[in-house]
Order: structure tokens, then C-alpha cells, then sequence
């Protein structure tokens, strides 16, 4: 009994902590509803991304007559994503959990502590599982035979759908810790890692046509090499059909696995927290040798604390990978997939009135790229419990705002610059378009910056046990980038709907309005900001 | 002179946590601060060091208004706080850089008093790490030269000697000292009475947001001893 009010009682604060507890139970009549229409907005973009997933998958497959292969497929995405999300979330959740030094001073035994951590984990997958595993049940059974025994067996392997990705992935991420920690620059292979991934990502969605083809061509060998590489998925596949066996030996092998996961780690879970929680030290430090540090000449707040926001803000990988690479990184793909697909862009070049529309969208372009970085939004966040140095220090709030607002605009302007030089030139652009390219999307790199630095004022989380929900998993970080990202894309489907003929001029008109924006938003900043910086 | 007058702060509308706080502090006094948990040291201290902003009263340094010059007030400050977050990316050198450019101390200066507290503290060494690798006492000590390598004019402290070693409680007990020799102020809080009653000049003991007796310490406390009165006074 009393372990499991325990269970219960972690869960309830694991889910609180990434603030969705506490959100609803918000006194605030206005808190409330705008989470919860958040929350629903959220809800309805995933579910309505796999429902259409899976009916145009389904809708394809049927007329082949290979719809047993709709669960195996969607059940390997899901398991991928889960192992994927795993990884990442074993870190911050299971090893470096900062309460297992508390809780193991409780009358707690180390089992208990880990099922507690383990059973947040599995709750979040769930929430993964159930997205995109009972849309394409329901296509399955819409498309094949339906039967009690198939519906029972989906309820039950869904639910126990996410243990063994997360098994893996928690095994995993155990091997990739123990790697990392021995290596010196840590953020920077940590980085160059999720690059791999990214770009790896990319080139197998960019070759998407030849694996459609090699689907098409290969589906029954494909059919049998998952179900060889990954029995689960097919034992999910045979579940609805109503192969009651197969669910049974899929409920054993998952159930066996977690208990026997659990049995192997418990004993040592404590001593592999310790160990991932230690940080290496630096060489020894002498004064003589901090050639920086002697004579230094004094330097303004600005630049202080700029520095400082720079340092931090590269120097975590959380931070730095989540809020700021993606624009890069989107830029990089972008030109390579414009100058290696040629033929394509002479073909877009010669089309009447390329020239007309063409600097607009690139500039469209530029600007969701732009939006997709959100370090202010998160900037206020990230200080924490670290608060009271700025609220302590003689150092103007607007100074403190200023450097969050430089340092996004340290990661966007170059590389927009470097972004509207390589359109101008590969393009064959007026200097016009230059000056429109580089313009127009570095009013929207300002309005995003400080609107960024707004909503975190607005909505800070500064108690959280992990970075990584600061940054990835808080109300701001949402609005943060889904905001930046929509906004052009609104803007551009404005443009459509009222049929403009003129798009320079209303992209001009765009970014006089997006100027006014951030004039007034600065004005906020200077008033309501420094109130509420101050009331933190 | 470090000067508050009726200093109120409430959280939620109806208790007071800070109730029309007075209190001044001459120039060369140490203070310290006393009472039992939630009494409301912390919330006073984080009030006038600007962390939390009070629902009324003033709060001068040298006749400079806390609430009118925020800036020139804190330039003659520094604070450590009980629980010593510090940022745990930089290393203990880079932080306390950092605020030594915020005050703007400059180059030798700087070094010499660095190097002179992180001698004193025995943590030369470690400060090229980064601080998420200290231990809790090592943030403690990066916390203090940071705080005292600016020279301030008013030390505010919040439990100073938690998770300090007894060397390095004792440097610091010195330099509190020295401070104030050269005309500075220390503002203290402190659950260990035995140290408030030989290192302060004077003391007050805050209930309830409430200071219930202020004083020099030898006329607090008299011919008992400060926990005999402290015990006497809460209950």
C-alpha cells in the first residue's frame, strides 16, 4: 500500500514537474483556458498528423493488398520514436535524476526509486504510443477484418507497447553516458552526434521517392525482414487479426523484459546515479598561468553580461542544440538541395514571373528558418534558481534584455547574411532582392528575439529538475517556436487568400508591421518587463 | 549607514511576512540577524539586497534609496545567498570574473583580491573547473570571493558558515572583521548563536516578521547567553 501510494505520488510530481499538473490546477480563470487550448491545440496537431499518416498509408496499401503491414509499420515509427525519446529522456530522468539522493535516504528500497522513475518514462511514451497506434489500429480494422479478440489484442499491446523501445533505449543511453563522460569536450561531440542524426534524418527523407519505389517494389521481402529484424511489430500486426497467441507472447516477452531490466539494475541504480552525476574536473588552476584574468582591462555590463549569455548558451548542448542550431541547419540543407537539384531551378527560373515571386518566398523562407530559433523565449527559464545574481547585481534590467536579444541575434544574423549573399549570387538576384533578403527577415530575426524574451517574461518556469524542460517541454519553448515558425507561413497564406499581386510591396508592408511590433514590444520590455523581471 | 525603515512584505495577501521591519546599521558593526525557521530573515535579506521587491518601506545604504536608485545602491553591495546557486556551466574563475565586470573592478586589483580570498579559502586549485563538479561548501567559497573581491561597502550574508570547514569559516570570520575595520557593513543571518554572540556587535531577533529585541550584543544578551534568550524571546 504504501509503496504504491509512492508510485503514484512520484508520477503525479514527474508530470507536474513538466508543469502539465500544475497548469490545470491554476487558480487563474485565463491560465487555465489558455493551457488547456494550448494543450488541445498540441493534442490535435499530433493526432491529426497520425490520423492522416495513417489513412494515407493505408489508402496505399489496400489496393496492394499488404494492410497487415499498416501496423507493422506505424508499430517500428513508433517504437523508433520511443527509443529515440528514450535515450535522450534515460539522462535526465533515470541517471541524473536529481532526487535520488533523497529518495534512496527513504525507507524506499532502490526497486521501488526506479519503477517510480521508469513508470514517468513509460507514461510519456504512452502518450506516443496511443498518438499514433490507435489511428492506425482503427484504419486496420476500417480496412481488414475487425474481431473482438484483434481490438483486445490492441489494447494490450499498445499499452504495453512502450517497454521494450524504452528498455533499449534506457539501456543505451546507459552505454552512450558512461562514453561521453570520459570525453573532454562533451557538448561538442554530443553535438556533432545529433548533427549525424539530423542530416541522416534528412537524406533518408529527401530520398523519400526511392524508398517509396523500393517499397513498392520489395514490400513482401520488406514485410518479412521486419517481422525477421523486429518480431514485435509483426506479433502487433498478427494481435489485430486476432491471432490471440501472438498477443500472449508479446505481453510475456514485454512484461519479462521490464521485470527483468528492473531485477539487473535496481541493485546497482544508486551507484550509477553517483557515478553519471560526476562532473570531470579541470586542470589544476594557478593564478600565474590565467594570463586572462591579470591586467584586465575593464569592460562594460553590456559586454559582460553578453559574454556571459554567449558562454552559456554554447556551452550547454540542451540549450544550444534545442533553441538555436536549427536555422543552420535548415539553411545548410537548403542550398544543398538547391544547387544539387539544377535542373529544378532552371526550371523554376524560367517560369513567367519567377522574379516576381521568387525574392518573397525566399525571404518567407528565411523567415520560418528564423523562427525556428527561440533562445530568448526560454532565456528567462534557464536562469532558474540562478535568478538572484542579475536581480542582485548593479546591472539594469534592460541591460540583462538587451544581452538574452543580442545573443539570438548572435545566431541568426550571420547566418542569414551568408543565407541572402549565396540566394543573391546562386539566383542571379537584383541588388534589390539583396537588400529585401537580408532586410526583411532581420526585421523578423528582432520581432522574434524580443517577442521571444516577452512571452518567457510572461510565462516563465524557473523551477523545474532538468534543464531539458525549460528548454523543450515549457509552455514559452512551445509558443517560442511554433509561433516563430507560423508567423511567415500565416503571413504567406494571407498573401494567397487575398490574391496580392504586388508581394514586394507586402512584404514591405509585412515588415513595417512586424517593425511597429517589436517598437511597441520594446516599449513593453522597458515597462512591463522590468516590473516583472523584478517581481520574479 | 545602512538604514530600513517599516519594511513589509507579504505573499499572499494576508500574512505578513516582513512586518514594518526597522532597523540601521552603522558603518564598522557587524549584525546579525536572528530567528527561527520562516521567522523571515531570509525574506528580509533577499528584500534589501533587491532579489524580492517589498510591498512598502525604505531601504537606504549611505542615504541611497533602494527603490530609487536600484543601480547605485547595489554597486555598494554584495550578497551570498543560504543556498549558493551559482552557474554551474562556468568555471569558479569565469563566474566571479563575471561579476567582478559587473562591478567593475579592474586588473590587479582584481587579481590580488581573488587570489588573496581563494588562497584563504583553499580553492586556487579547483577554481579552473566548472562549478556543476563542487561540492556544496566549494560554491559557498566561489559565492563569498565573488561577494568580498568587489570590496563592498555592505556584506549581506545568509547562513555564511553552512557547509563551510572550520579554516575556511574562520577566514572568513576574519575578513567579516576586516571589513568592517575599514568602514564596511556586515548584515548576517545565522542559526548558530555561539558564533552571532562573539562575532556581532549587535543583534536582533526577528518572529514573525516582527523584530522582538535589537541591540548591542553584550546588552542583548547580558549576563546569559544569547540561546538562553533566543529560547526565552521565541517561545
Amino acid at each position: 500500500m504504501k509503496t504504491t501510494r509512492f508510485l503514484w505520488q512520484s508520477l503525479k510530481y514527474n508530470l507536474n514537474a513538466i508543469g502539465v499538473g500544475n497548469k490545470f490546477k491554476s487558480s487563474s480563470t485565463g491560465k487555465k483556458i489558455a493551457f488547456s487550448l494550448l494543450f488541445a491545440f498540441l493534442l490535435l496537431y499530433l493526432v491529426g498528423m497520425s490520423v492522416g499518416l495513417s489513412y494515407i498509408v493505408a489508402d496505399f496499401l489496400s489496393p496492394l493488398g499488404l494492410i497487415d503491414m499498416l501496423p507493422l509499420i506505424f508499430f517500428v515509427l513508433v517504437s523508433i520514436l520511443m527509443l529515440v525519446t528514450s535515450v535522450f529522456s534515460s539522462q535526465s530522468y533515470l541517471y541524473k535524476a536529481k532526487d535520488v539522493e533523497m529518495l534512496s535516504a527513504l525507507p524506499l528500497s532502490n526497486r521501488v526509486i526506479l519503477v517510480s522513475k521508469v513508470l514517468a518514462m513509460y507514461v510519456y511514451d504512452l502518450i506516443f504510443a496511443f498518438i499514433f497506434l490507435v489511428p492506425s489500429s482503427v484504419f486496420y480494422f476500417i480496412y481488414a477484418d475487425f474481431s473482438v479478440i484483434g481490438l483486445l489484442s490492441a489494447i494490450v499491446i499498445i499499452l504495453l507497447s512502450p517497454i521494450l523501445p524504452s528498455a533499449l533505449g534506457m539501456a543505451l543511453s546507459y552505454f552512450v553516458g558512461r562514453t561521453i563522460k570520459h570525453i573532454k569536450y562533451k557538448n561538442v561531440f554530443i553535438t556533432l552526434l545529433s548533427l549525424a542524426v539530423f542530416f541522416g534524418y534528412q537524406y533518408l527523407v529527401s530520398h523519400l521517392g526511392t524508398v517509396v519505389e523500393y517499397f513498392q517494389n520489395n514490400a513482401y521481402e520488406l514485410h518479412g525482414q521486419i517481422s525477421r529484424y523486429y518480431p514485435p511489430a509483426r506479433l502487433f500486426s498478427d494481435g489485430l487479426s486476432g491471432k490471440l497467441l501472438s498477443t500472449l507472447l508479446f505481453a510475456v516477452i514485454s512484461i519479462a523484459l521490464g521485470v527483468l531490466l528492473i531485477l539487473l539494475i535496481a541493485p546497482h541504480y544508486s551507484r550509477i546515479c553517483a557515478n553519471f552525476k560526476q562532473t570531470a574536473k579541470g586542470k589544476k588552476f594557478a593564478f600565474q598561468d590565467a594570463k586572462s584574468d591579470s591586467n584586465k582591462k575593464p569592460i562594460s555590463t553590456l559586454t559582460a553580461t553578453y559574454k556571459k549569455e554567449l558562454y552559456r548558451f554554447f556551452s550547454s548542448s540542451t540549450y544550444f542544440l534545442n533553441t538555436g542550431i536549427l536555422f543552420l541547419l535548415i539553411s545548410i540543407l537548403f542550398f544543398a538541395s538547391l544547387f544539387t537539384e539544377r535542373a529544378f531551378l532552371v526550371q523554376v527560373l524560367n517560369l513567367p514571373f519567377a522574379t516576381d515571386f521568387l525574392t518573397p518566398l525566399m525571404c518567407a523562407m528565411l523567415c520560418v528558418g528564423i523562427g525556428s530559433v527561440y533562445t530568448t523565449a526560454v532565456s528567462i527559464s534557464v536562469e532558474g534558481n540562478k535568478l538572484w545574481i542579475y536581480k542582485s547585481m548593479p546591472i539594469k534590467e534592460q541591460t540583462v534584455f538587451l544581452a538574452k536579444i543580442l545573443v539570438s541575434l548572435t545566431v541568426t544574423l550571420p547566418v542569414l547574411l551568408v543565407d541572402a549573399f549565396v540566394l543573391f549570387i546562386g539566383l542571379e538576384l537584383e541588388p534589390r532582392d539583396l537588400v529585401l533578403l537580408v532586410t526583411v527577415p532581420a526585421v523578423y530575426a528582432v520581432f522574434t528575439a524580443v517577442g521571444g524574451l516577452l512571452v518567457n517574461l510572461m510565462l516563465p518556469k524557473l523551477d523545474y529538475p532538468n534543464e531539458i524542460i525549460a528548454v523543450k517541454q515549457s509552455a514559452p519553448a512551445f509558443i517560442g517556436m511554433f509561433g516563430g515558425i507560423t508567423l511567415p507561413i500565416l503571413v504567406g497564406a494571407l498573401a494567397y487568400l487575398l490574391k496580392v499581386k504586388n508581394l514586394v510591396l507586402f512584404l514591405c508592408i509585412a515588415a513595417g508591421i512586424f517593425a511597429a511590433l517589436t517598437l511597441l514590444f520594446v516599449q513593453l520590455l522597458r515597462t512591463w518587463g522590468v516590473k516583472r523581471f523584478r517581481s520574479l | 549607514m545602512l538604514k530600513i525603515e517599516n519594511l513589509t512584505k507579504s505573499y499572499d495577501k494576508k500574512t505578513k511576512a516582513l512586518d514594518s521591519l526597522t532597523l540601521s546599521v552603522n558603518e564598522g558593526e557587524i549584525f546579525g540577524f536572528i530567528g527561527h525557521n520562516g521567522a523571515g530573515k531570509t525574506t528580509a535579506i533577499k528584500s534589501i539586497t533587491g532579489v524580492l521587491p517589498f510591498d512598502s518601506g525604505t531601504v537606504e545604504l549611505d542615504g541611497i534609496s533602494l527603490s530609487k536608485s536600484p543601480i547605485a545602491y547595489k554597486q555598494k553591495i554584495a550578497y551570498s545567498p543560504d543556498n549558493p546557486d551559482l552557474y554551474e556551466n562556468l568555471t569558479g574563475i569565469k563566474y566571479i570574473n563575471f561579476i567582478c565586470d559587473i562591478y567593475g573592478l579592474d586588473g590587479e586589483k582584481r587579481r590580488l583580491n581573488i587570489e588573496r580570498f581563494a588562497e584563504a579559502f583553499e580553492i586556487t586549485a579547483d577554481l579552473g573547473s566548472p562549478i556543476s563538479s563542487y561540492s556544496h561548501g566549494m560554491k559557498q567559497k566561489v559565492a563569498l570571493i565573488a561577494a568580498l573581491a568587489h570590496e563592498p561597502k555592505l556584506l549581506i550574508l545568509d547562513e555564511p558558515f553552512v557547509g563551510l570547514d572550520p579554516k575556511a569559516a574562520h577566514s572568513l570570520k576574519l575578513f567579516m572583521r576586516e571589513l568592517c575595520d575599514n568602514g564596511g557593513i556586515i548584515f548576517f543571518s545565522t542559526h548558530v548563536l555561539e558564533v552571532a554572540e562573539k562575532l556581532c556587535d549587535r543583534i536582533a531577533i526577528i518572529k514573525k516578521g516582527v523584530v522582538i529585541k535589537e541591540g548591542f550584543t553584550s546588552e542583548v544578551v547580558g549576563d546569559s547567553s544569547l540561546e538562553e534568550i533566543f529560547l526565552e524571546l521565541v517561545e
